[in-house]
């Protein structure tokens, strides 16, 4: 069993304090006093047999040192090899990539190659038998599996000696080998571990009869990589946000110089980023160009004894347009606001239709809006804004509001966003009524609610009191982008999950590599952060290793803070209340 | 005993104090209620034969033609008695008890034989080849040194009862029991009833030591009784602190209260206070010392 944070097993060491208070307490506390006259009129405690006594306190002190090893392990991450795996091969990366040195000067091969020698073999199980496979130059077994022994650790031995070389393929063709292999075995019970900088083009897919498990050896090198290239549309004329990540693996900070190419052809000037050491720093600009092109970003002038990898020096994405909503507004006004402010929106696919029309129910659509009342069935709709008259169609009632209200307050929402409604005059308003409501969204004068959003059987809805067109919202920019929110709180959008193991981390790698042609990114050790899939992220990242590293090990320091506290509450509860012994 | 050169000269100035009349036996300066020779005059009375020509009043008798004799109050020593707590609980602090009460009775018995008093110092309880030295000037000292150096406290002794069997039956003038009365309270009231029926102004010396006023009940402990061995569980913690200050101020104050109700002198002293402080300034207030030469020292 290994740990991923081995370190925190030193605060095993607060149980010595522990027993050497339990110990102490239970025997020192005797001494002589010149007369008991005083003493004896204090309460006593209440007498208990001494037996019964110690038995209690050294079942507490045995549960409470129970208690802190399993916190301790718990907090340390045990990293326990499938114990059922009786075979297991190591796919040792001794390609030509692998002769990058990192900031100590040793290569990844070398690091790789300690790293199976004192933590993984020491770790398995002594009947587990283990394999060797080498990649260059072409993919080979090396050593059978056979229990660990002199031919594997010589091998091991012999290849520090042998420096890395050029390879045919990626870590991953060794696996066919072991298909085999893993097939004869029992299921489930042959491990391939990879230990690799993966400093190739990764497959579309692995599947393999054997377990797989990832050991990455690219940290620490000396790199620089573009880590992330996106595009957004920004209007309907093809201006496009574009967003550029650049990382840092050195101790110093580095100038790093990215072009920008279209199809080839080259966008000057290039961008500049100064990188902090061992961050990523990034920059979004904004750029006229056409869907269906391909935009590349390439480091340029890196040097080389920087620049580890050149396989993530560039990155080239297709431009698609975003998508669009599609909207369907049923309302009786042929000369409706909201229907023209819709048409101007780039992103929206309108659908306008009488209340009286006939609808297609089964297509569905983003966002449903209800100007007016209808009987028609709807189609399914992801979201819903109803308007005034047509709220009772979701169950909100309407009641009477004095005239010319105002809104007083409005809730913190996606709606919400970037308007100001405070002080809003409305000629003619209704207050809705819906007990079941949860976001309460505007508020009126008396605690009138005049707008509510909620969601019902999968489907949100916004239901508004007012018309915008029976107020002075129109006249307000405030009414574009209530539109544009309602646009954008309709698209679906997909959320990144951040992978948290080896396997989640070359699934993205797969996920990038379905939409990059021509480049790929090696995959980094440890969770992908948001900076690199969202593309609209702040435009500098930065935050300093101390205060990631405690970000990472926070609740691990927590919980033995917790503990600790605990612990030493609980050693002086004994030393101030708890009698170890009766004095006969 | 530890007295240093200092202490020694300021103590040599200062003298028992004794509002009522002395019942010595030697003379001295002290005023007694005997007619005699002295310095103060008392009274006339009849010429008798044999009376000394010396006392008659020549001026009286050349105007009145009347023969009387001058008679004087009879000037003499007084008796003290020094009684000191020697049983097992004054073995405690820091000094120990007896060390201070030791320090105490000697600086006491200094004051007297200094001024020709007839002192007597008895060690109650406690273990040595004697427990009594008695004198009337400073040749004697030797032998309550010696006393004082040569008992260690020991035993668990009702005071009350050794007063009884050690004090002469006649009553003194000044009887000053120096103890921490760490004994039940109806032996400290026999006790203290006791002194006050054996001397005309008899005073309790109350020492306590950093053990009782302010004893480690920081955490659970077993106590065992110095004197009677016994032993109990007593709790910790603030909670016991608290409690503890409660039960020993109400001891401290129902001591002086039985002391004050039976005309006893009553000072309480620490361990940890300067001797020559407590024998100069505190007991001159409890008007048990006074200046040798009349005026403060």
């Amino acid at each position: 069993m290994s740990f991923h944070a081995p370190w925190l097993l030193a605060l095993l060491a607060i149980a010595i304090p522990t027993i050497f208070t339990f110990l102490h307490h239970k025997q020192a506390q005797r001494r002589q006093a010149p007369s008991l006259l005083l003493l004896a009129q204090l309460q006593t405690v209440p007498n208990k047999s001494p037996r019964g006594l110690t038995l209690q306190h050294w079942l507490a002190l045995a549960i409470s040192l129970l208690a802190l090893a399993a916190l301790t392990l718990v907090s340390a991450g045990p990293q326990a090899r499938e114990k059922s795996a009786t075979t297991v091969w190591l796919v040792l990366d001794n390609s030509a990539s692998m002769a990058a040195k990192d900031r100590h000067g040793k290569t990844r091969f070398e690091r790789a190659l300690r790293h199976a020698q004192t933590h993984i073999i020491p770790s398995l199980d002594p009947r587990t038998k283990v394999g060797l496979v080498l990649l260059a130059p072409t993919a080979r077994v090396q050593v059978e599996a056979s229990p660990i022994g002199p031919a594997l650790l010589d091998a091991l031995e012999l290849l520090s000696h042998a420096p890395p070389q050029a390879a045919a393929a990626g870590a991953h063709h060794a696996l066919p080998l072991l298909e085999p292999r893993c097939e004869a075995g029992p299921p489930q019970q042959t491990l391939a571990i990879l230990l690799t900088d993966a400093a190739y083009p990764w497959p579309e897919s692995i599947t393999s009869a054997c377990q797989l498990e990832l050991e990455l050896f690219t940290d620490d090198a000396n790199n620089l990589a573009i880590s992330a290239l996106s595009a957004k549309e920004t209007d309907a004329l093809g201006q496009q946000r574009i967003y550029v990540e650049a990382l840092n693996t050195s101790d110093a900070p580095r100038e790093a110089e990215i072009a920008l190419s279209l199809d080839g052809r080259r966008l000057d000037p290039p961008l500049k980023l100064t990188i902090p050491a061992k961050q990523r720093a990034n920059k979004t600009i904004t750029l006229d160009l056409a869907h269906g092109k391909r935009l590349s970003a390439q480091l340029i002038n890196a040097p080389k004894d920087l620049n580890a990898l050149t396989q993530d020096d560039a990155r080239t994405i297709t431009l698609t347009p975003s998508p669009r909503a599609r909207v369907l507004l049923i309302t009786s006004s042929e000369e409706s606001y909201i229907a023209n402010a819709l048409k101007l929106h780039p992103r929206v696919a309108l659908t306008q239709a009488a209340p009286n029309t006939k609808l297609n129910a089964q297509a569905p659509v983003d966002l449903l809006i209800l100007e007016s009342p209808t009987s028609a069935k709807l189609p399914p709709a992801r979201r819903t804004w109803a308007i005034e008259q047509a709220v009772e169609q979701l169950g909100v009632k309407r009641l009477t509001a004095q005239a010319r209200p105002k809104i007083s307050a409005t809730a913190k929402h996606p709606i919400n966003e970037h308007l100001k409604l405070d002080k809003l005059t409305i000629t003619q308003a209704h207050a809705l009524n819906h007990p079941g409501a949860t976001t309460l969204w505007a508020d009126g004068p008396y605690a009138w609610a005049l707008a509510w959003q909620d969601e019902a059987k999968d489907q949100a809805y916004f239901a508004t009191g007012f018309h915008p067109e029976r107020s002075d919202l129109v006249l307000r920019i405030a009414f574009v982008n209530l539109i544009a929110n309602l646009v954008e709180w309709s698209i679906p959008t997909s959320k990144a999950q951040a992978p948290q193991d080896a396997k989640a981390i070359i699934a993205q790698a797969e996920a990038d590599r379905a939409t990059q042609a021509e480049s790929w990114l090696a995959p980094q050790r440890g969770p992908i952060t948001a900076a690199q899939t969202t593309p609209d992220a702040p435009t500098q990242t930065s935050s300093s290793p101390l205060l990631s590293w405690a970000k990472e090990h926070l609740w691990r320091l927590i919980i033995l803070l917790v503990f600790a506290l605990l612990c030493v509450e609980s050693a002086l509860s004994w030393r101030t209340h708890t009698p170890w012994r009766r004095s006969r | 005993m530890r007295l240093d050169l200092e202490a020694f000269k300021q103590i040599g100035a200062l003298k028992l104090k004794l509002d009522e009349l002395a019942s010595g036996q030697l003379q001295a300066d002290r005023r007694s209620a005997r007619r005699g020779r002295g310095m103060e005059f008392a009274d006339y009375r009849e010429y008798q034969p044999g009376d000394d020509l010396r006392l008659v009043d020549w001026n009286i008798f050349g105007r009145l033609d009347q023969l009387l004799v001058r008679l004087f109050h009879e000037d003499v020593n007084m008796t003290v008695h020094i009684a000191l707590d020697a049983t097992a609980s004054m073995a405690f602090g820091e000094p120990t008890k007896a060390d201070y009460g030791a320090t105490l009775a000697g600086a006491l018995a200094i004051i007297g034989l200094k001024n020709q008093d007839h002192v007597t110092l008895s060690c109650l309880g406690g273990r040595g080849p004697r427990n009594i030295a008695k004198g009337h000037n400073m040749q004697a000292f030797g032998s309550f040194t010696q006393l004082l150096e040569q008992t260690t406290p020991a035993s668990d002794t009702a005071l009350a009862k050794v007063i009884d069997d050690q004090l002469s039956q006649k009553r003194l003038d000044r009887l000053v029991l120096i103890s921490d009365m760490l004994q039940p309270a109806e032996v400290n009231a026999l006790t203290l009833r006791a002194l006050a029926r054996r001397a005309k102004g008899a005073a309790l010396i109350h020492v306590l030591s950093q053990e009782e006023l302010n004893p480690n009940l920081d955490s659970p402990t077993h106590v065992t009784d110095a004197e009677t061995g016994q032993t109990l569980l007593i709790p910790g913690g603030a909670a016991a602190k608290a409690q503890y200050q409660k039960i020993l101020a109400a001891w401290l104050e129902q001591t002086q209260q039985q002391c004050r109700s039976l005309g006893l002198g009553y000072m309480r002293v620490s361990t940890q206070d300067p001797l020559v402080g407590m024998l100069t300034q505190t007991m001159r207030r409890q008007n048990l010392t006074m200046s040798a030469h009349g005026a403060a020292p």
